[in-house]
């Protein structure tokens, strides 16, 4: 039987090989040996020295590592919160707005800093929250109150991270929530408004519960990447915040490149890995994604 | 017809195809020479070509001159697989290079080489700073390192009739000036007294409690961390009040070095604390700005201790070195030796002849428009050898501020740990010069967690 659907379909799995070689040889061929290096204490020009399981070791016992795992945690979740929810309500927003070259206009400019890379973002951020004639300080001098420095102040900058990964991210999600507002059924709206549906009450009877797999989506897609930002956090940390906004992505980096650790830095990328795949698994499964796929 | 066309089409395809693999076995042939350098060469792109024709002219060797923008390619590229014969590196990476077996030793090649082994090219003593445990050298000096000290507006000491700062109250003193009294006369509250990238280099505010910062070592070999002991206390304090009094530049702790530099030059603030030789480049830039600037940056050693101890930051020295798997370690030798010429001298300094300056019909020298934007820096501003003179002088206050390095400055220890135990360090030394902690409290924690982590012994 099985011999028989190879045969059958002999041509697409012929046309899907380049594919699978590709995620073999850039993919599958580098976890392995990323795998193989986490067991080594590697040398630079080549090689290594076979040390077991002492880089993972090392690794769980220091405490960096484990600070920078709470940091993750705290941080993905205020995006994660923050990423999947705000969108929700600028998308319903825009879907509201009337006057269509104003909702385009508004689509725009919330896509807009998607588009910039963190360098980009962050460079114009350190400007706009800079104590030293900063927008921002600039104004809150106005109403009467001190220079506040959020990018060098360890009660601050968490909430500046999870804002401004907020604020660079809505449009791109909210872009995926005004799709799937965009493709309900008109005639359940139509027959709310026959019943005498308020508007508030079509939001939040029909909208929002009918967002929701796309919400799951958008959620599941964020909890996904949580594990690995790093970007926003090497742009904008420094030496007075960096212990405090350090995240795993970063202890994997300063343990390769500034303290040439290889092992101990494959060792932790890999652990982190293997957690996020058991988050995914885990969130599939509370999520029902597998079943609504096959359903 | 027709088939004899495809034939000879045939033959000239196959001449073709020969032809290109002799040139290149040719090619190949040559001596060549794989050079990787963040720092020395060219400017740009198009002057490095330059400067690799140079190199290669003065060596007879066809040269790679690979200038990477960032540290954490030479780690990627050999780890990679990549054969160097020549890495331009910084001590701490040596120390991970040494400790692998993968740099060549170079001991007898210095010590045989009548270039090296000349005093008055690299003066004796200063091989001692490369040399590890097991006697051996593997790498030699870029360039004179120099040091940092702080640099201060000699223009507005003057202009607001004040004294060259010597105690810790003078600095104050003068620092708060430069923050209150207008000192660049635009009728606008925006000068600071002091602006640092950091704790980059507070080593000469420190060093007037008499602490050293990075790691000390004792007789018995046992590790601390200055930054970490109760002496620092008072400096921390003293710190505080600047930033509390708004003297110090609120945006030292994310400042970079160029931000900081700029602020300098554009009569931000009073005072930096950065290298020697930028004391020099500050004075040149502004120079080539405007030939009237009353602009003069000066060198000063840091505020005198009570015991009359200063401290200043000696440069790690930035250092070339031959890979274990070079292809070319006579080459790059050649190299080495070539480097601290005058020819490779005023290569590293000066620049490209024909592109950085001239040769007059008179013989002197003369810089061209490119040349003197690049202040005389292409990786060796400063060199050991005395038999080789600066064409065309030293940058002006080079000279007075080496004076103060040669007399305060000693170099930093690091070691493997110093990167985990940085983090720790700065954490609470910002949070004590920022005020979010007792300078007490913050040393005290600091303590706590470097001995917990072991990155410190006592």
């Amino acid at each position: 039987m099985n011999r028989l659907r190879l045969r059958k379909y002999s041509q697409l799995y012929l046309m899907a090989l380049p594919a699978l070689i590709y995620f073999l040889v850039f993919s599958i061929y580098p976890v392995i040996q990323g795998l193989y290096m986490s067991t080594q204490k590697p040398l630079l020009l080549g090689g290594g020295v076979y040390v077991g399981l002492e880089n993972y070791r090392s690794v769980l016992q220091d405490s960096m590592f484990w600070q920078a795992l709470v940091n993750t945690l705290v941080l993905s979740g205020g995006m994660i919160a923050l990423g999947v929810s705000v969108p929700l309500f600028i998308a319903i927003a825009l879907h509201e707005l009337p006057f269509a070259p104003l909702r385009k206009l508004t689509q725009t400019v919330i896509y807009t800093p998607h588009l910039f890379s963190w360098v980009v973002v962050g460079g114009i951020w350190i400007q706009v929250l800079s104590p030293d004639g900063g927008l921002f300080n600039e104004l809150l001098k106005l109403v009467g109150l001190g220079p506040v420095h959020f990018l060098a102040d360890t009660v601050w900058i968490k909430p500046v991270l999870v804002l401004l990964s907020t604020w660079k991210g809505m449009g791109y999600n909210a872009v995926i929530y005004y799709a799937a507002i965009s493709s309900l059924d008109p005639q359940i709206y139509e027959a709310a408004t026959v019943d005498g549906a308020s508007r508030w009450q079509k939001i939040s009877k029909l909208t929002l519960p009918l967002l929701m797999p796309t919400v799951g989506v958008v959620f599941l897609l964020s909890a996904v990447g949580a594990l690995r930002i790093f970007d926003q956090v090497f742009i904008l940390r420094n030496a007075a915040t960096s212990r405090t906004i350090d995240v795993v992505m970063t202890y994997v980096y300063d343990k390769g490149m500034r303290e040439f650790r290889l092992g101990e830095s494959t060792a932790a990328s890999f652990m982190v890995t293997v957690v996020g795949l058991l988050t995914l698994g885990f969130l599939r499964k509370a999520m029902n994604v597998d079943d609504v796929e096959t359903s | 017809m027709r088939k004899l066309f495809h034939r000879h089409n045939l033959s000239c395809v196959i001449l073709l195809v020969v032809t290109v693999l002799l040139g290149s076995m040719v090619a190949s042939a040559a001596p060549k020479l794989r050079v990787v350098s963040s720092i020395s060469g060219g400017k740009t792109p198009e002057e490095s070509k330059l400067f690799a024709k140079e190199v290669g002219e003065a060596l007879g060797l066809e040269i790679e001159w690979i200038q990477p923008s960032g540290d954490d390619y030479l780690q990627t590229a050999l780890r990679g697989g990549e054969r160097f014969d020549l890495i331009y590196l910084n001590t701490p990476f040596m120390d991970v290079l040494v400790d692998q077996g993968a740099l060549l030793p170079l001991t007898d090649f210095i010590e045989s080489s009548p270039i090296l082994s000349d005093s008055t090219v690299i003066p004796t003593e200063e091989w001692e700073m490369l040399r590890y445990p097991d006697g051996h050298i593997y790498s030699v000096f870029n360039k004179y390192e120099g040091g940092t000290l702080p640099t201060v507006r000699a223009d507005w000491l003057e202009k607001l009739g004040l004294d060259i700062p010597e105690t810790l109250d003078d600095f104050y003193e003068v620092l708060k000036a430069f923050k209150e009294q207008d000192p660049d006369g635009n009728g606008k509250d925006d000068t600071y007294g002091l602006s640092t990238a950091g704790l980059y280099d507070i080593q000469g505010f420190m060093g007037a409690f008499g602490v050293k910062a990075r790691y000390v070592i004792d007789e018995d070999g046992r590790r601390t961390i200055p930054y970490a002991s109760d002496a620092a206390i008072a400096a921390y304090e003293w710190l505080n009040k600047l930033y509390r009094e708004g003297i110090l530049d609120p945006n030292f702790v994310t400042n970079s070095t160029a931000e900081m530099r700029n602020l300098f030059l554009a009569d931000r603030v009073g005072m930096v604390t950065y290298w020697d030789m930028w004391v020099g480049l500050f004075n040149s830039m502004r120079l080539q700005d405007d030939p009237n600037t009353e602009f003069r940056a000066m060198g000063i050693p840091g505020p005198v201790g009570p015991n009359g101890e200063r401290i200043l930051r000696r440069g790690d020295p930035s250092i070339w070195a031959i890979p274990r798997n070079a292809q070319n370690p006579e080459g790059a030798k050649k190299f080495l030796e070539f480097w601290h010429t005058e020819a490779g001298i005023i290569l590293g300094s000066v620049g490209v002849k024909d592109y950085d300056y001239i040769i007059k019909p008179d013989g002197t020298m003369e810089l061209t428009d490119i040349g003197r934007s690049h202040n005389m820096d292409h990786g060796v501003p400063r060199w050991y050898n005395t038999n080789v003179k600066a064409p065309f002088g030293t940058l002006p206050g080079v000279k007075e501020a080496e004076v103060f390095v040669n007399k305060y400055a000693s170099l930093e220890i690091s070691g493997p740990d110093w990167p985990r135990a940085e983090k720790i360090v700065e954490d609470y030394a910002f949070q004590a010069i920022t005020g979010k902690m007792e300078p007490a409290a913050a040393v005290k924690k600091m303590r706590e967690e470097l001995l917990k982590a072991k990155l410190v012994d006592y």
